[in-house]
């Protein structure tokens, strides 16, 4: 077409000369994939912290209704004036708390932090596909999160109407003093980061599927890759919805149509509005909000699969029915919504539908579980701190996927809706599973991401008590579940059914939260404390397989220097019998060509057991 | 997009992209696994694919949220102007592209036509919407007329960051981009277009519909 092949030479070997020079374009404005998942992942952390003392403050208010802290004043400036936290405060921490951590803390570290870091190293790619694309996904979140930090401030207070704000509460300024500018700007951000979602998504699905290095088959990219690019499908086909709903309710609450708002009458007066209906925005809510939490999971039990193979030195067990598996759980998630609505007075018909296709995802998610425990057993385990951590998923998974076949039965979902079991179940399955998935794939991928070791000690000391503290409060909160405790209630004191050991139950999970809580400096400190004076990290510090271990630590731009890998074989071959090492890295070849499957490779490998090995030398 | 590549990155070798379409970021002898589609072909259905979900959502929520009740107004005779513009206007771009493949300058022309009919389109739209409120069918009269405006708005936001997009092929023109840089933005501007016409054809469908 144009000009000739000479300049695609020069381009390699000039690759190390043309990275950014200046402090903005290498740090700020950086279009490097590794660069923008840091900024992604530290400002998740940070959204996720505040998050978390967001869930103290109304901690201690179930627990200790008559507390008198003036001291939090300084967390709390309104709504705590008397040192106790008002109703208002209330309602909108346990909104924010939710918001934030669901969107703006784990659906941005899974796919803009892990996706953008590991993606390209994984495949075997330089970069992005669309590097300047990815650039604005970071900062079309970061503005996102701009606004929902300002939204905290606002003098009515921010949106207070739950994580699911549900009209009419939500589409009525005067409903509750967070329905004002608050839900507003909460509207407003949840955009911005759909934007900035689509744009990150497009980025991950195009570099897996089209920057893959040669030999990197897609039956040889490894889980994480699976996971991060199944979610990254199902934002991309779910958040629209949600985009719909919110650009529906910004001109109910502004220009007075009647999407979502019947004819109602507020504090005695009639609002002018006609026929419209709360349940529609409950539908294109769910319609995301049921993908969303599988976007949460899904990378989640790719990092989990990554490093239960490495930890248990033992090849991940059924790796296409892996891949399958995460494929019919993302298909399955699109026609589930409804178990959301049970008892949104829905046609029982309609719900023994949604009873079922809800069920049918129980398959798939113990085929995984199976394969997981597969993989552990008879396992040389290495009990690291991201291998406790991975084997800490698959316990909460298990609990937390249980108590949804109990609500996925509508017959049971009726009375336990709305309840604290609901509560428990959906920490147990999603919040724990995924922030264990992420704990798990920051302390494994640290030391490439910095070029430093993370303390082991600390980091198990950090494990044990998040992981016992956890189920402190969210094994206790089943128990106010079945007592018929009702979720997003400011205070329990007037209802006769509570039995006054409910009480008890409070504390002892606002304990186990604060602990949980403590707990988490113990890891603040070891990560900076680590990236500052860490031990220096080996390339390959858990001889692992996949392709980001073959790169120099921490990764220069670009990633590969002047040649890009060659893959050989899957990332899964620990312990292969014959072999010198017990692991083979995905770019060694096999040198007797096998019959196409993984196995037969390694059993290529062992009739000519000399071959192996030397690919691997400086890892030794 | 083009520039800040060149300044900030591993400079894109300057020839022709690989067979494949995607591959400046490889080097010699380099031969990536990907799948038979160009990364920015891909890209782009897969954010046409989220655009669909966006107006899949809005349609299917007009028709809950109605219920089976019968449009309530004549659809105005604009919107069938509009509609022969956007069919032009895709005609307009499919010629373009053809020119630009034989190497004919005069595809620049073809694009300048496409542009004049989406501008065309908005002024159209502009009439429909002014003769609904001469109707006194606002915003708020009936859910009808809401998502009338709602889905008809969206779309002609779409509408103008196709605009966006064809300055961006006259942009690439006027700084005398490669050949296949040039194919690839207007494959994808083109693309987009056909999806944008396809959309406003489905809502014109959605409101005949509902007036049966
Ligand atoms: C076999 C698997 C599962 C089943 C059958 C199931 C079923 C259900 C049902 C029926 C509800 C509605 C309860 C109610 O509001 O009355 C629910 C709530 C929820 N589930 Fe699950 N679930 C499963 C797994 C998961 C997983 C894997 C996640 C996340 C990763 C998850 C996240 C949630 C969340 C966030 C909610 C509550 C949302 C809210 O009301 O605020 N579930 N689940
Ligand atoms: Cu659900």
């Amino acid at each position: 077409m144009e000009t000739p092949n000479i300049a695609h030479a020069e381009a390699a070997v000039e690759a190390h000369h043309h990275e950014p020079q200046s402090f903005w374009t290498k740090y700020v404005f950086s279009q490097d994939h590794k660069v923008i998942a840091m900024q992604y992942m530290i400002t998740a952390l940070v959204m996720g912290f505040i998050g978390m003392v967001m869930s103290w403050l109304f901690r201690i208010q179930l627990a200790w209704p008559d507390h008198n802290l003036p001291f939090l004043r300084f967390l709390m400036p309104t709504n705590m004036e008397s040192g106790t936290l008002q109703t208002p405060g209330y309602y909108m921490l346990v909104t924010m708390h939710g918001t934030i951590m669901i969107f703006f803390l784990l659906t941005a570290i899974l796919t803009g932090g892990f996706g953008n870091f590991l993606i390209p190293l994984q495949v075997g790619a330089r970069d992005m596909a669309f590097p300047f694309l990815n650039m604005l996904s970071y900062w079309f979140y970061f503005l996102s999160c701009v606004v929902v930090t300002i939204s905290l401030f606002v003098s009515t207070g921010a949106a207070s109407g739950g994580w699911t704000s549900y009209p009419p509460l939500s589409a009525l300024a005067k409903a509750t003093p967070g329905s004002g500018l608050g839900q507003d700007l909460w509207l407003v951000s949840i955009a911005l980061f759909i934007v900035a979602s689509t744009m990150g998504s497009l980025n991950y699905v195009t570099t897996a599927l089209n920057m893959r290095a040669k030999g990197m088959t897609l039956m040889r990219m490894p889980l994480t890759v699976w996971g991060i690019i199944v979610a990254a499908v199902l934002g991309l086909f779910a958040f629209p919805a949600l985009f719909a709903g919110a650009v529906l309710l910004l001109l109910d609450r502004h220009l007075g149509t009647s999407f979502f708002l019947p004819h109602l009458v507020l504090g005695g007066e009639h609002i002018v509005r006609d026929g419209g209906s709360p349940l529609l925005w409950q539908h294109l809510f769910w319609f995301l909000g049921h993908p969303e939490v599988y976007i949460l999971i899904l990378p989640a039990m790719g990092i989990t699969s990554e490093i239960l193979s490495n930890g248990a030195r033992k090849p991940i067990f059924g790796y296409k029915v892996m891949v399958a598996s995460l494929v019919a759980i993302a298909f399955l998630s699109f026609i589930v919504w409804g178990h959301h609505m049970f008892v949104s007075g829905m046609n029982p018909w309609l719900g023994f539908a949604f009873v079922i296709t809800t069920l049918i995802i129980a398959i798939p998610s113990a085929i995984k579980t199976f394969n997981w425990l597969g993989t552990l057993w008879k396992g040389n385990i290495r009990f690291t701190t991201p291998m406790l951590y991975a084997i800490g998923f698959i316990s909460t998974f298990v609990t937390g996927g249980l108590t949804g076949l109990f609500l996925g039965n509508s017959a049971l979902d009726i009375p336990l809706h709305d309840t604290y079991f609901v509560v428990a179940h959906f920490h147990v399955v999603m919040g724990l599973s995924s922030v264990f998935g992420i704990f798990a794939g920051i302390y494994y991928w640290f030391p490439k991401m910095t070029g430093k070791m993370m303390s082991e000690r600390w980091g198990k000391v950090h494990f044990w008590l998040t992981f016992i503290g956890s189920y402190g409060v969210f094994w206790t909160m089943h128990y106010l579940g079945f007592m018929g405790m009702p979720r997003r209630y400011y205070s329990y004191d007037s209802y006769q059914f509570l039995p006054p050991s409910m009480h008890t139950l409070q504390m002892i999970i606002t304990i186990s939260a604060l602990i949980v809580g403590a707990a988490q400096f113990i890891f603040i400190v070891n990560f900076l404390g680590s990236w500052l004076r860490g031990k220096k990290a080996p390339d390959n510090p858990w001889q692992a397989n996949s392709l980001e271990w073959q790169a120099p630590t921490p990764p220069p731009h670009g990633n590969w220097g002047p040649k890009l890998p060659e893959v050989h074989r899957w990332p899964y071959d620990y312990s292969v019998p014959g072999a010198s090492a017990d692991f083979v890295p995905q770019t060694v070849p096999v040198e007797v060509e096998p019959s196409g499957e993984h196995h037969s490779a390694a059993v290529a490998v062992n009739g000519h057991g000399h071959t192996n090995g030397h690919g691997n030398g400086h890892h030794a | 997009m083009v520039t800040t590549l060149e300044k900030t990155s591993i400079r894109r070798p300057i020839g022709p992209p690989p067979h494949n379409g995607n591959g400046w970021w490889w080097s010699d002898g380099d031969d990536p696994q990907a799948l038979a589609v160009p990364s920015w072909k891909l890209g782009t259905w897969l954010g046409l694919g989220t655009l669909t979900v966006l107006f899949a959502a809005l349609s299917s929520a007009y028709v809950v949220r109605i219920g089976g009740e019968r449009l309530a107004f004549a659809l105005p005779a604009t919107v069938w102007l509009s509609t022969a513009l956007l069919v032009a206007n895709s005609v307009a771009l499919t010629i373009a592209q053809r020119r630009l493949r034989r190497k004919d300058r005069r595809f620049v022309a073809w694009l300048g036509v496409a542009a004049l009919l989406s501008i065309g389109f908005l002024i159209s739209q502009v009439a429909t919407w002014q003769t609904l409120a001469a109707q006194g069918l606002f915003f708020t009269s009936n859910p009808h007329s809401s998502f009338f405006y709602v889905l008809t708005a969206v779309h002609a936001a779409h509408v103008l960051g196709g605009l966006g997009a064809l300055v961006r092929c006259v942009y690439h023109v006027r700084v005398r981009s490669s050949f296949g840089r040039l194919r690839r933005a207007l494959g994808m501007t083109a693309t987009y277009w056909h999806f944008v016409d396809a959309v406003w054809l489905w809502i014109v469908a959605l409101f005949l519909w509902t007036s049966l």
